[in-house]
């Protein structure tokens, strides 16, 4: 490594070098705990002070962000083209704005269960009624768990809730490519009080529709 | 199970890091000098393995160093330093120059001494690569000045993706993701050039990559229902995931190639899956017993005859995380109603409780060294990401949004 510092390198190696042989190159004994041994790091003693250059430093990207751009030229999944893995009907909810309605009523669930409650099995009669008479609405449920646990495991329990929901929709003949599963667990809470009321308000499954 | 007594803390290392030397300055009130000695001091404090010499004590003999061109050894031992860093700052018109160098006073000699050239936006990154060689040289072992926290906050009312210096530095803060509906679970590729996510931009929990490098951003799983807690294998071929695709939550693996495998088959919730780092096993989350327990079984064969539960207190444990060197495993555990930080030890079993009740904290995730743990507060305190080293007590604030912090991921060491 030639620059315009060797000089200076030469004479401070020099005077390195005559300390080390003034000093005898005592060894002191080990006091901080942690300093590694000296018979581990054998090549900077004869040499002095060598320095190692270093110019290459990542980069972090400062550009705005841009809209989901689609595709990469490399063929690996993770950076490459989009996954195909969806059904027709998925596509079409996308795109759909679903609105809650009066006529769909919510039901509740007890702490982590997600079965059906025998007091709420009548709402969802009355909710496959309406549905059955309106062939052309489309149907989400979005299952919410309370604040308590773990956002983890109520994304799943409320998926739970909301699979739970349509599954008894179907069984009393409700047709089920109008019906699309969402969980939101934690994350659309009513109401953020640690009360035991609020947590049961956040259990629940809620409807909406989409004509 | 027991508080932590933080019985193991490592013993510290003295270290004296007296003003650098400015050789020369093209702007005038050029004060990195300054800066970069004051990062360096802030990055040895926060690796958990130093205590700074007082500067004014460390100057003197510096002074005395520069006057005779030569290491006074002696008297730095008598200062009580174990290490020494010295520093000298250039700057051109077209570059600035950072020549700094660690001696080890204990065995008095010189171990290593790097010259970096860059820009001045190179700065930080500059004084944390030294940083992080002066803990590998002293410890054997890798800092953490050079890694960052992904995080979800939240961004004109909606979860986005982030992600901040480990050191919390605020101008580092960077957004990655508008999909303005929610974000959540970052998880990074072993590289730390992917971060992996799930976002609802098309109103459905889907997974989506997005590459530090450019900002570009691609679903990569999107099966209706749920697609979430993605988790890249330590080799960074694939990606573990959960997804209800077949009717419930299960845990899945994709490949670079788009292949599926499925992992688990119990009808109930299969959920938060994190990878051993030897990339053989996978930890998750199952409720198969009745309530959320963490279960561990082999990644490539999955749950059938190798499934074994590890977590037997209490009824809720979720979100667990393997440690880097595989002896461990952070989870949270519901304990009276809140949230708490708690590390298993896989060899002997013992349960160490990090964090105290008075807060509700979740989502732990592991500095690559293994020494410290990030993990969220949530309930009612002010939301945030915290930092704590998890052999002795303290903690560190890292955000301090008023978006607040989420689902933090910790990177790998980013050089």
């Amino acid at each position: 490594m030639i620059n315009k510092l060797s000089l200076n390198f030469v004479t401070v190696c020099f005077a390195f070098l005559m300390i080390f042989i003034a000093g005898g190159c005592a060894k002191k004994a080990m006091v901080a705990p942690e300093v590694a041994k000296a018979e581990e790091a054998p090549k900077t003693e004869e040499a002095g002070e060598t320095y190692e250059e270093v110019t290459a430093f990542r980069r972090f990207s400062e550009e705005p962000l841009r809209p989901s751009d689609a595709a990469d030229e490399k063929p690996n999944l993770f950076i490459g083209e989009p996954s195909s893995n969806f059904q027709e009907m998925y596509v079409a909810s996308a795109t759909k704005v679903f609105e809650s309605t009066p006529n769909l009523t919510t039901i509740h669930f007890d702490f982590d269960r997600y079965s059906i409650r025998p007091g709420d099995r009548e709402i969802l009669n009355r909710n496959a009624v309406w549905i059955n008479s309106n062939p052309n609405a489309l149907i989400r449920i979005e299952g919410h768990c309370d604040a308590r646990g773990t956002s983890d495991y109520n994304l799943a329990l409320g998926d739970r809730r909301a699979n739970a929901t349509k599954n008894y929709l179907l069984s009393l003949g409700v047709d089920p490519s109008r019906i699309s599963t969402v969980t939101f667990g934690e994350e659309r809470s009513l109401c953020s009080e640690s009360t035991k009321p609020c947590w049961s308000k956040n259990r629940r499954a809620e409807f909406r529709v989409a004509k | 199970m027991h508080l932590s007594v933080f019985k193991e803390a490592k013993k510290k290392i003295s270290i004296a890091v007296p003003d650098f030397l400015v050789t020369e300055i093209f702007e005038s009130g050029d004060a990195s000098a300054v800066e970069g000695a004051d990062i360096l001091k802030n990055d040895l404090n926060l690796s958990g393995m130093f205590d700074i010499i007082n500067p004014l004590k460390a100057n003197h003999i510096n002074r005395l160093d520069l006057n005779e061109d030569a290491v006074h050894y002696l008297e730095w031992e008598d200062l009580g330093a174990h290490a020494v860093i010295k520093g000298e700052y250039t700057a051109t018109e077209k570059e600035i120059t950072f020549k700094l160098s660690l001696y080890d006073i204990v065995n008095g000699r010189y171990l290593v001494g790097k010259l970096y050239r860059g820009q001045k936006s190179h700065l930080r990154q500059i004084i944390h690569k030294f940083a992080d060689e002066t803990v590998f040289q002293l410890t054997n072992e890798a800092g953490i000045a050079q890694t960052k926290i992904s995080f979800v906050s939240f961004e004109s009312g909606h979860k986005e993706l982030f992600v901040i210096d480990y050191d919390g530095y605020e101008k580092s803060l960077k957004q990655y993701s508008t999909e303005r509906s929610l974000v959540l679970f970052p998880a990074w590729s072993s590289d730390g050039k992917k971060i992996a996510f799930t976002s609802y931009k098309n109103n459905n929990p889907i997974l989506q990559v997005v590459s530090l490098e450019n900002k570009k951003n691609k679903v990569i799983v999107n099966f209706p229902g749920l697609n979430a807690n993605p988790a890249w294998s330590p080799d960074g071929k694939k990606i573990a995931f959960t997804s209800s695709k077949d009717g419930n939550p299960e845990i899945y693996i994709i490949d670079a190639k788009g292949n599926i495998q499925r992992l688990t088959h119990f009808r109930g919730i299969d959920t938060s899956p994190t990878w051993s780092p030897d990339g053989k096993k996978i930890a998750f989350t199952s409720d198969r017993s009745g309530t959320p327990q963490i279960y561990i079984m082999d990644a490539e064969k999955g749950e059938k005859k190798t499934i074994k539960r590890i977590t037997f207190e209490r009824s809720y444990n979720d979100q667990p995380a393997w440690s880097p060197k595989g002896d461990k495993i952070a989870y949270s555990s519901l304990i009276e109603d809140s949230s708490q930080i708690v590390i298993k030890d896989l060899k002997s079993g013992e349960v160490v409780q990090l964090t105290k009740k008075g807060s509700s904290y979740e989502s732990p995730t592991w500095s690559p060294n293994g020494w410290f743990l990030a993990f969220a507060t949530t309930g009612l305190d002010e939301s945030a990401i915290y930092i704590m080293q998890t052999d002795r007590p303290g903690i560190r604030r890292l955000t301090f949004l008023k978006g607040g912090g989420f689902f933090p991921a910790w990177s790998p060491v980013l050089n």
